[in-house]
């Protein structure tokens, strides 16, 4: 059979032959994959005010080898080009492949992280903090930290003159790791995701490194968030994985991923809770160690246990205390309160509880907690934390839990109603990844989801305030409020899981 | 027993003198005096309100100081409270028996953790916070004081026996701050645990303003009728200054001396605290709204910023030095000296705050020294500089302005609600026209003797001069404070006296206090400048 060839010379086809060509050569000239030399762990990190081994490519994952932290930074423009990933975005497609360089810098907010820095209201804080004065920048120190996650910046040195030198927001690099070893390789056919990982590039694909990794800024690690930020008006830190992955503005597939993994959400909201933690207790250990960061660091405990109006009669004082002191602080709910649902509750598990239990008690004792003991215990907590195995929990064992604590009638544990808010609204988050889960493997039922609503709401806080205000305070709803959240709770729970999870 | 009444009166009375000769007799002025209870005071002192006072009115008291106290003061229900459901409440939280705990009786009833517990210490309790709470503990001057020449005592000689000399300011609000503000060494010490098991909050004690809606049992000297050893009395109880004494407005004296007493229990008991701290100061010692207030946004805190510290330090309680800059601006005459004064007290106010916030909780050794040096300079160079400062109309109309000024500057609720109230005193004050006829320094003995003759005669000269300070003080407040919406903001009428329940306004009092916004508090406090009289500061002839 003949056949023939004909030579198409249209422009988009020799601009594509041209590109194409560029890139092999670039293919060509770039290091062998296997001859790339493993890179210490404990290399320094190329962007100011990041400590040590939190660094931006560095993975605690187990599953993942040493990346590559010498590698330099090359930029986004270097992977903005249109046959890469610089395709002009187009509004309601369902696959953004190629245009994912467009898409991040058009609707995705970490694209504008660094222009926090210098509007108005960033401005205002970094003079509040005593950070710039007069329009100079007069700690630096200060400066890096806040840079550290809203612009990093690497180092001269550890860029390509591509990268540009006044920051690029959070921009590709910050999450997919440094370019240099596998720009040039990783649209090799063939090329597998191990070789990638060895060069360097973040294995983003893995639930659990992405959940350190998006921890790294929105927990803690990279930068820090303190309370003197805090105060000076920085959002506090309270971070959910599940939940802000549904509305995170994606660059890739996102119904794909779900086809791919069903029970998503859940292994978001689980490799979320263990990620933060596990942030948390490292900064807890930095904070213990580092004697140049102030002690007692206020945000270690939670935020409403002081940040309420005084009122009459008092929620808190009609509950009572259990076996806590009155009007002692304790150490912040957020990351720690249902954490354990997060892990199977082997012995592993149960010595991570024990130890999660210790360090509260620490900062519940004295108002002021020894710093040597919490370095100590945050430090076995980290450890414990690094050293558990990437499994999750058994959906029925989970099952069984929520049930005991949360149907009444089964529970000698605290009440919904009787929790903190920090807590209840965990709780709704956990309730809503499993619910996500749930109805999609049974095809979507009506009742978790007017049940969630109807949690949202009571949990919501009041216009123009940053704290639960009536949902804590005195009048007369907050019962009813908090009825009905206990009431939805155990509703959504009981729906949540059938016959067979829960006879288990 | 003869149901004779002249054996019964005998068998009452008979053992009188002897008893005065042993109270009297040196070795019993060296013991230590302890609570008798306030049954033996109201024997004398519990003439009915409606009694004619006639025999008494022109002399140092009353009598009916008991009935006051037990009728319409709040202080009588001290004790009553902790049986209540409130105080029952506040137990359980804590674990405490509130009824036998020292730690609520040394308030809540006179129990305290320095003077021994007598036998029937068990009724003494039962009183609440009786007539000895501020009197003294009686045991060695009840029987000694009803002498006639116990008025020609000097205060000294009172005290040695355990009777407070409450007609000085200072020892007066000694008294009252060991309770309000707090006294480590009497085990006087409400801690943020008690706050959070319930203890209604300690509004900033100002001594004028609170003894008005106490009510007071007691005249100031200038209310007072001629006295029998006018001359002998006045020398004995206020030395030099004896000519004076009458002469002197009450309330400034109260505002002048009062609150810095108040300060300087504030001071030590600060330092106290720090010195015993175990695990970090204790966090009553914070200001409750630095920590305990919604976050709102926009925020009035981050928009005023954060001088003179980190952005999300605690700051401490500071309203008992809110007076002091003021106070000083007007005591001190020359100006000189008043600068000298501000910047010392500036640099120990920047030391002590930097000992609060240089860390998150401060550090307790640095503020137990910061604060003890205050409360030392106090005493040392500003007391004085007030005892001697001539307290007529004149200064009073120049501190009145000095605190509206800091009142306009007021950062935090609780400072303001204390510049508020020695506003409140001030203002009442003003509008008070003192007896002359009492206020007459040096009445020739004839004189003397015709005004006695009068005033006792006259019972309505009384009564009427009662009736109208009231009413103008009332007037006058209403006519200020009251149309700058000041007491509104601030919370300035307390829910004081018997008919009031605390706990009836604490909902409304907390309310107030959580929507405090400074920004509101200056445009009240503009037009409360121009109801007193024009523009910043004039009113102020320096």
């Amino acid at each position: 059979m003949t056949k023939r060839h004909r030579v198409c010379r249209c422009s988009l086809c020799l601009w594509a032959g041209s590109t194409i060509l560029v890139a092999f050569l670039w293919w060509a000239s770039a290091p062998s994959v296997s001859g790339t030399p493993p890179v210490p762990v404990s290399a320094p990190h190329p962007f100011p005010g990041q400590q040590g081994d939190q660094g931006l490519t560095t993975s605690q994952s187990t599953s993942q080898p040493a990346a590559a932290n010498s590698a330099r930074y090359t930029g986004a423009l270097s992977c903005a080009a249109t046959a890469c990933h610089g395709l002009a975005a187009v509004p309601n497609i369902d696959s953004r492949a190629g245009s994912e360089y467009v898409f991040w810098l058009e609707r995705d907010p970490h694209a504008r992280a660094g222009d926090a820095l210098s509007s108005p209201g960033g401005l205002a804080m970094l003079e509040q903090l005593g950070i710039v004065r007069d329009g100079r920048v007069v700690d630096a120190r200060g400066l890096a930290n806040c840079e550290a996650c809203h612009n990093p910046r690497p180092a001269e040195g550890q860029r390509f003159d591509s990268y540009t030198a006044s920051g690029e927001g959070v921009s590709c690099e910050a999450c997919h790791g440094a370019a240099e070893r596998w720009r040039t390789v990783h649209y090799r056919p063939g090329i597998s995701r191990v070789q990638l990982i060895e060069l360097g590039m973040t294995d983003t694909k893995d639930l659990a490194t992405r959940a350190k990794l998006c921890a790294g800024c929105h927990v803690a690690g990279r930068g820090e968030v303190n309370h003197d930020l805090i105060a000076a008006g920085h959002p506090a830190l309270k971070f959910e994985l599940s939940a802000w992955h549904a509305i995170y503005p994606k660059h890739w597939d996102g119904e794909r991923e779900r086809q791919r993994w069903p029970d998503l959400d859940w292994q978001l909201w689980c490799f979320g809770q263990r990620a933060a933690l596990e942030a948390v207790a490292r900064q807890t250990l930095a904070r213990a160690q580092d004697l140049q960061r102030p002690w007692p660091e206020l945000a270690e405990w939670d935020c409403y246990a002081c940040h309420h109006d005084l009122s009459w009669p008092s929620w808190r004082q009609e509950r009572g205390y259990s076996s806590r002191r009155p009007g002692a602080m304790f150490w912040n709910l957020w990351y720690r309160r249902w954490v354990s649902l997060s892990y199977p509750p082997d012995e592993q598990g149960k010595a991570v509880d024990g130890l999660i239990d210790q360090l509260a008690e620490l900062f519940a004792q004295k108002t002021v907690p020894d710093r040597q003991q919490v370095a100590q215990q945050s430090k076995e907590l980290v450890d414990a934390l690094a050293q558990m195995p990437h499994q999750l929990p058994d959906r029925a064992a989970v099952a069984a839990v929520l049930r005991s604590r949360l149907v009444s009638g089964e529970t000698s544990q605290l009440p919904v109603d009787k929790e903190e808010w920090d807590s209840c609204a965990q709780l709704y988050l956990m309730l809503r990844a499993y619910a996500g889960t749930k109805s999609n493997s049974d095809g979507g039922s009506e009742q978790p989801a007017q049940a969630l609503r109807i949690l949202h709401q009571a949990l919501a806080f009041d216009p123009g305030q940053n704290s639960p205000g009536s949902f804590d305070a005195v009048q007369e709803d907050v019962a009813v409020r908090r009825r009905q959240v206990r009431a939805q709770v155990e509703a959504l729970v009981r729906s949540l899981l059938t016959d067979a999870e829960v006879s288990r | 027993m003869s149901g004779r009444p002249i054996s019964r009166l005998a068998w009452r009375f008979g053992w009188l003198p002897v008893l005065w000769a042993i109270t009297a007799s040196e070795a019993m002025a060296q013991a230590t005096p302890l609570f008798k209870g306030g049954a033996t005071c109201t024997f004398c002192h519990s003439r009915r309100l409606e009694d004619d006072v006639r025999p008494f009115h022109r002399d140092l008291i009353l009598l009916n100081e008991g009935t006051i106290l037990r009728d319409l003061d709040k202080h009588a229900l001290a004790y009553k409270v902790l049986e209540g459901p409130l105080g029952q409440a506040i137990g359980r939280r804590l674990g405490w028996k509130v009824t036998e705990d020292q730690r609520c009786l040394s308030c809540h009833a006179n129990l305290r953790a320095d003077v021994a517990p007598v036998e029937n210490f068990g009724q003494v309790v039962q009183e609440g916070v009786g007539c000895e709470a501020c009197h003294g503990p009686g045991s060695l001057y009840e029987l000694l004081h009803q002498r006639p020449d116990w008025r020609t005592k000097s205060p000294a000689e009172k005290a040695a026996l355990g009777m407070v000399d409450v007609r000085n300011p200072i020892e007066r609000v000694r008294q009252c701050a060991s309770c309000h503000v707090g006294d480590a060494q009497q085990g006087k010490v409400v801690t943020h645990e008690m706050y959070a098991a319930g203890h209604p909050p300690l509004p900033p004690f100002e001594a004028a303003a609170f003894a008005e809606q106490m009510p007071r049992h007691w005249r100031y000297l200038c209310e007072k009728g001629a006295l029998q050893n006018e001359a002998k009395f006045l020398e004995v109880n206020f030395g030099p200054q004896a000519s004076a004494a009458r002469q002197q407005l009450p309330v400034l004296r109260e505002v002048l001396l009062g609150d810095l007493m108040a300060a300087i229990s504030a001071l030590r008991l600060e330092s106290k605290l720090a010195e015993q701290t175990d695990g970090g100061l204790d966090l009553v010692l914070f200001d409750c709204a630095a920590c305990h207030h919604e976050l709102r946004y926009p925020s009035w805190r981050q928009q005023r910023g954060y001088q003179g510290y980190v952005p999300g330090r605690p700051v401490p309680a500071d309203s008992y030095l809110a007076v002091v800059p003021a106070v000083i601006e007007v005591v001190a005459k020359e100006a000189g000296q008043r600068d000298m004064l501000l910047e010392q007290w500036e640099a120990m106010k920047r030391k002590r705050l930097e000992a609060f916030t240089g860390r998150p909780l401060g550090d307790p050794a640095g503020v137990a020294t910061a604060s003890s040096e205050i409360a030392d300079w106090l005493e040392k160079h500003l007391l004085p500089l007030c005892q001697s400062a001539g307290a007529d109309s004149l200064l009073s109309e120049q501190l009145l302005a000095r605190l509206v000024d800091s009142l306009h500057d007021a950062q935090d609720y609780a400072s303001a609600r204390l510049l508020g109230w020695t506003i409140w005193a001030l203002v009442g004050e003003q509008a008070v026209r003192y007896p002359e006829a009492f206020r007459n320094p040096d009445p020739l003995p004839a004189e003397a003797e015709a005004l006695q003759e009068r005033v006792s005669a006259d019972l309505s000269l009384w009564q009427e001069y009662h009736q109208q300070a009231t009413a103008s003080r009332q007037a006058a407040r209403q006519a200020t404070l009251g149309r700058a919406e000041l007491d509104r903001q601030l919370a300035l009428v307390l829910p004081a006296g018997q008919k009031v329940e605390l706990t009836e306004r604490l909902a409304e009092l907390l309310e107030v206090s959580a929507r405090f916004d400074p920004q509101r508090l200056r445009q009240s406090v503009g037009q409360l400048r121009e109801m007193l009289g024009g523009s910043p500061s004039a009113g102020t002839s320096r």
